[in-house]
């Protein structure tokens, strides 16, 4: 292991800077263009609000559950209202707005240098370096630098400090002398280079352009997007506080501006972050290229000790600086651990970072109705990435330095926590769960969002373990990419199911579980069965279910899942040798050869456990057939046999995975995480093969049968259990397994300690013996789990493409999918949904009866007082058709929002439909009874609809309208 | 009368020649840059620095600052207060170039004052005091010598 005397060289892996600041970029980006639809909604007086106050929901009162279930149990009619009366700005102002921050910020781009470089400001080296004696050091210099030719060169006279500063792009970067340092250059000369020298490295580094990048479009947000947006939050406030409706919209505004100040400390706080680590790397480069380390000593003395206040309140405020303390610096020349380190704060403003960005474009994506599963997946994605891109590439370095130092890796766990908790602020922040409320109704859902970036950083730390002590190539960065790709595609898969179901779930989101039992239930078998009471079973199922359904709607589902434990199980697959490897030598030339970290054990130590599991998953799935065989005999209810199998075939999935897990965690201690994945997706793989066998075959083994059917072999029962069973088990599989792998408390880890090291000992014997027929094994497993993730995406594709129609989004929410919990409504809320209604469709709607009913009316006494029969007025079958589209336009809308206003109104479709049906039927068979009666039934409709004028009149009138 | 900026190059190049180069760059701009730029104390927060707050002690502000601020102390007490803002505002809006800063022959107590002051600035900007005595020291010498160099006349201070 490396000691003092040899030093991790800082480069070993790249230092995720470009990831950073791309998150600083998303960030504001997606953030600028809020405010733009915010602003832009409120300029073009669009009524979002009536729509849900049509919709039967009263925002200053209604729980967000209720709001949303009001809306999408009548999802049709609210799309169609969100259309017409709040339609999003034109897309075309949003690219606009994109062009024009980018066209701003491209010009103080390209403006900041020429304004830092500007004459009155600085003057040419020319002239103060009479002798060229400063120019031939920059050439020198810059050559032992790399740079292909050395950077223009100014001089600021009147500066005092003795520093320099680099400005302009990477490519045509300017260097700053300051007039302190001109000076110091006859006295102290190695100070002299070895301030150029770091700034060199800075051009080197690729520091330059992305640094002033970030700096221009920083100053951009802050003077052209924020300003309007203040605005209209003052603009808010001013006019809408007095409003009836202002307690429902000022958590938005409130939480809108909340999140402008917070972006502005955040991106701020990052950017410092960021920089102070590129001041260290352009430190080690000059040290490297044979600037003085001593330079580093003169300048500026140690940082005063303090209390434990001062030194939290010296914390603080080194937070904002662009530089780190002296002693830090001088401290990461001789050990650059802090390039290694992972730490809370870059960790939580990444969180909060990703938080606020994913938020801001699900919300984008479902104002302009872009909501496809691929659209979805892709923001999820996005955001996922940058997650990944920052912290797996801060674990990675981490986890390396502690492998070559001998050192103790720092804590997965801890990182986690920092990252949720700026995960889950983000998401609050930004209004994820929250609605129209100022909290969440179920806060404490926020702590899955932690505990996912727990299991996130926790998988990724141990995959980089176990990559980095086996892989012997030359260079980490591979397997790290492949690492923390895999890590992205599973956190997209968190995000996607937090912004389609987790944040719902927190907002107070209820369903009824025997309608989603029921829905599955049918589609599973084809037809409509019976409906029975909802039981613990169904509960269990239906929560299974759904949190399944969210996340396997995604074509990429699986194949993230099978990423979880592929991915490890490839780090078994390279050959292992007996040279040090040769990433190891280029990282830390003077360290010990020995292996970076625990070596894993064989690979049949791995496989087995997963045969074992799958084997216990087998004859689970036996005994649940065996066991049911006869629950059908005396079962009443075919919905609670079918939900009996369904829950039960998973069930044996899960066995076979925790069996395969525990097994896995007691073979391979020292990489028990990856073993317990491994084993668990490979039980899980083999469980599903005996479920599907054992239905396949259904009725060839009397004892086992379920569907009373004749012995045969179905393999079409392959294809309906997949997405049924083993879709939703995968998921569940992999988290089982993590439970299993969990760290033990210490007490119970210190007893199995000599049985660890054992078994780690014997591993590496046994690795080389069988390792051809285990390669094979393992290589077949992985081809099985991706052939099972391509035919999962295969059968999601075609629907992921596809956006949602309203039509069949209001059906799922009518099977149980949304479920209004009582509230009181105020006689004042209640008047505004009447209101909302007539102004939004329902006047229109109830004229347009009374128009065509009277043209009907009117068409028929002319005819009678003609004297014409029943055969001679086919004149008025357009008027009874018309009175039929009303009736077609009238199911769509909404219904009236008050109960008894309702009844009337659902009966007015009711005779409208039948008088029109019987209308164009009497005409068509010349019966005039039938005419007679379709002319009354339209006079009753005509009776109901001043029935529910006068209702909705009473209700205005009762609510002070 | 002689220019201030002449007895500041003097003055450098006897006590901190390595300074030189400082006093070339600003010779560049007129004198009312030179001061407002050479005032500005803080230290900078600029982006890939070397680093901030690092600012050494310079010799050439210091004689600048007070050899011109006396100068403009003896300018302003022939002037009228009034057409001196007007003048003053209007540069500022057309951004002319302010004439070079002159120094007439001082009286020994002007002299013993500007030394006073130079000391000052000079502990103030982070001087060493012996060095502080040897600046102060060179500019009384310098300005002993009138307007060409040459020694002149033995003044009042002396």
């Amino acid at each position: 292991m490396a000691g003092a005397s040899s030093r991790v060289d800082e480069r070993a892996l790249g230092a995720g800077t470009t990831a950073r600041f791309t998150l600083l970029v998303a960030l504001l980006v997606a953030s600028s263009s809020v405010m733009l639809l915010y602003v832009a909604l409120a300029l073009a007086a669009t009524d979002g609000l009536s729509c849900t106050l049509a919709a039967g929901a009263d925002p200053g009162t209604d729980p967000a559950a209720n709001v949303m279930a009001r809306r999408s149990l009548q999802w049709e009619a609210y799309a169609a209202c969100s259309d017409r009366y709040a339609p999003p700005p034109s897309g075309r102002w949003l690219v606009g707005w994109w062009a024009l921050l980018a066209a701003c910020t491209a010009a103080l781009f390209w403006a900041l240098p020429a304004w830092k470089a500007r004459r009155g400001r600085v003057v040419p080296l020319a002239t103060v370096d009479r002798d060229g004696e400063i120019g031939r050091t920059v050439a020198e210099l810059s050559a032992t630098a790399g740079l292909a030719r050395p950077p223009r060169v100014v001089v600021d006279p009147a500066a005092a400090s003795a520093g320099a500063v680099v400005f302009g792009r990477t490519g045509r970067a300017t260097v700053c002398l300051h007039g302190g340092l001109v000076a110091a250059r006859t006295t102290d000369p190695r100070r002299f280079r070895a301030v150029l020298l770091h700034e060199l490295a800075h051009i080197t580094n690729r520091d330059v352009t992305i640094t002033y990048l970030t700096v221009a479009l920083w100053r951009v947000y802050a003077a052209v997007a924020v300003p309007p947006f203040l605005v209209w939050g003052a603009w808010k406030f001013r006019t809408a506080s007095g409003a009836t409706l202002w307690s429902a919209e000022a958590p938005i505004v409130t939480r809108g501006l909340l999140v402008t100040g917070l972006l502005a400390v955040l991106v701020y706080l990052a950017r410092s972050d960021v920089l102070r680590s590129r001041e260290v790397y352009a430190d080690l480069a000059a040290v490297r290229w044979g600037a003085d380390p001593e330079s580093w000593s003169t300048a500026a003395a140690p940082a005063p000790v303090g209390g434990r206040g001062r030194r939290a309140l010296r914390a603080f405020a080194e937070l904002w600086h662009l530089h780190p303390r002296w002693d830090a610096r001088r401290s990461a020349l001789a050990d650059p651990a802090v390039l290694f380190g992972v730490r809370a704060l870059p960790l939580v403003l990444t969180g909060v970072a990703a938080g606020v960005t994913h938020t801001h474009v699900a919300y984008a994506i479902t104002l302009y109705g872009l909501v496809t599963n691929w659209v979805q997946h892709a923001a999820a994605l996005a955001a996922a990435a940058l997650v990944a891109g920052v912290v797996g590439i801060a674990l990675w370095r981490a986890v390396v330095y502690a492998a070559l130092t001998g050192q103790r890796a720092s804590s997965s766990a801890r990182a986690g926590l920092w990252l949720g908790l700026g995960m889950a602020a983000g998401a609050a922040a930004a209004g994820q769960g929250t609605v129209n409320e100022w909290l969440p109704a179920r806060p404490w859902l926020l702590a899955l969002v932690v505990v996912a970036a727990m299991a996130f950083t926790w998988w990724l730390t141990r995959c980089a373990q176990l990559w980095v002590a086996v892989w012997r190539g030359r260079s980490l960065r591979g397997v790290a990419l492949l690492n923390v790709s895999a890590a992205a595609l599973a956190l997209s898969l968190w995000f996607l199911w937090w912004q389609s179901l987790g944040a719902a779930l927190t907002a107070g989101w209820s369903f009824d579980v025997a309608g989603i039992r029921d829905s599955f239930v049918s589609f599973f078998v084809g037809r409509e069965l019976d409906h029975p009471p909802a039981s613990l079973l169904d509960r269990a199922y239906v929560l299974v279910t759904i949190v399944g359904s969210a996340v396997a709607s995604s074509p990429l589902a699986l194949l993230a899942v099978v990423a979880l434990w592929v991915t490890p199980l490839l780090a078994w697959l390279p050959r292992p040798g007996a040279d040090p490897p040769r990433w190891v030598r280029d990282a830390a030339p003077g360290a010990d050869p020995t292996s970076p970290g625990p070596p894993p054990p064989g690979l049949r130590r791995v496989l087995v456990p997963g045969l074992i599991g799958g084997a216990a998953g087998g004859l689970a799935a036996v005994a649940h057939s065996a066991w049911l065989h006869v629950r059908v005999q005396t079962a009443t209810s075919a919905t609670t046999v079918t939900v009996a199998f369904l829950a039960g075939a998973i069930l044996a999935l899960l066995v076979a995975a925790a069996v395969a897990a525990v097994t896995a965690r007691v073979a391979v201690p020292a990489h028990r995480l990856p073993a317990a994945l491994i084993a668990a997706g490979a039980a899980a793989l083999v469980g599903f093969a005996a479920v599907a066998a054992l239905r396949a075959s259904d009725g060839c083994v009397p004892a086992l049968g379920i569907w009373n059917v004749p012995c045969s072999w179905n393999p079409a029962m392959v294809q309906r259990l997949f997405p049924q069973i083993l879709v939703p088990a995968l998921p569940l599989a992999m988290l089982v397994a993590g439970a299993v792998a969990l760290p033990r408390p210490r007490a119970a880890r210190r007893g199995r300690r000599s049985f660890d090291r054992a078994a780690t000992v014997g591993g590496q014997t046994s690795r080389p013996r069988s390792m051809a027929v285990a390669r094979s094994c393992a290589l077949a497993l992985v081809a099985t789990g991706l052939a099972v993730a391509t035919v999962h995406a295969v059968q999601r594709a075609p629907n992921a493409a596809r956006p949602l129609d309203p039509g069949e989004a209001q059906r799922f929410a009518r099977q149980g999918m949304y479920v209004v919990v009582d509230a009181p409504v105020s006689a004042r809320s209640r008047a505004l949904q009447v209101e909302a209604w007539l102004d939004l469709g329902g006047d229109e709607l109830l004229d347009r009866f009374y128009r065509h009913r009277r043209d009907l009316f009117a068409a028929v006494t002319t005819a009678v007082g003609e004297g014409r029969s029943i055969d001679r007025i086919d004149d008025v079958r357009p008027l009874c058709a018309e009175i039929g589209d009303f009736a077609r336009a009238a199911d769509r809308y909404f219904r009236v929002p008050d109960p008894e206003a309702d009844k009337l109104w659902v009966k007015l479709v009711k005779l409208a439909w039948e008088g029109s049906q019987n209308c164009q039927q009497a005409l068509d068979a010349d019966q005039a009874d039938q005419f007679n009666t379709a002319m009354r039934t339209l006079a009753d409709a005509q009776d109901t609809s001043h029935a529910i004028d006068d209702r909705i009149d009473a209700l205005m009138g009762q609510g002070g309208l | 009368m002689v220019a201030v900026r002449d007895v500041v190059r003097d003055v450098v190049a006897e006590v901190a020649p390595e300074e030189l180069p400082l006093v070339d760059g600003l010779a560049s701009y007129d004198d009312g840059t030179v001061v407002r730029r050479l005032s500005r104390t803080g230290p900078r927060r600029e982006p890939l620095g070397f680093g901030w707050g690092e600012v050494i002690g310079l010799a050439t502000p210091v004689v600048w600052l007070v050899l011109d601020q006396v100068a403009q102390r003896l300018a302003d007490a022939a002037v009228d207060g009034t057409a001196k803002g007007a003048r003053g505002l209007l540069r500022r809006l057309v951004r002319r170039r302010r004439p070079p800063a002159t120094l007439p022959a001082l009286t020994a107590d002007q002299l013993a004052e500007l030394r006073r002051d130079l000391l000052d600035l000079s502990i103030r900007r982070g001087l060493d005091a012996q060095i502080a005595a040897e600046v102060a020291d060179a500019v009384v010498r310098r300005l002993d010598r009138g307007p060409d160099g040459s020694p002149g006349e033995p003044g009042p201070a002396s």
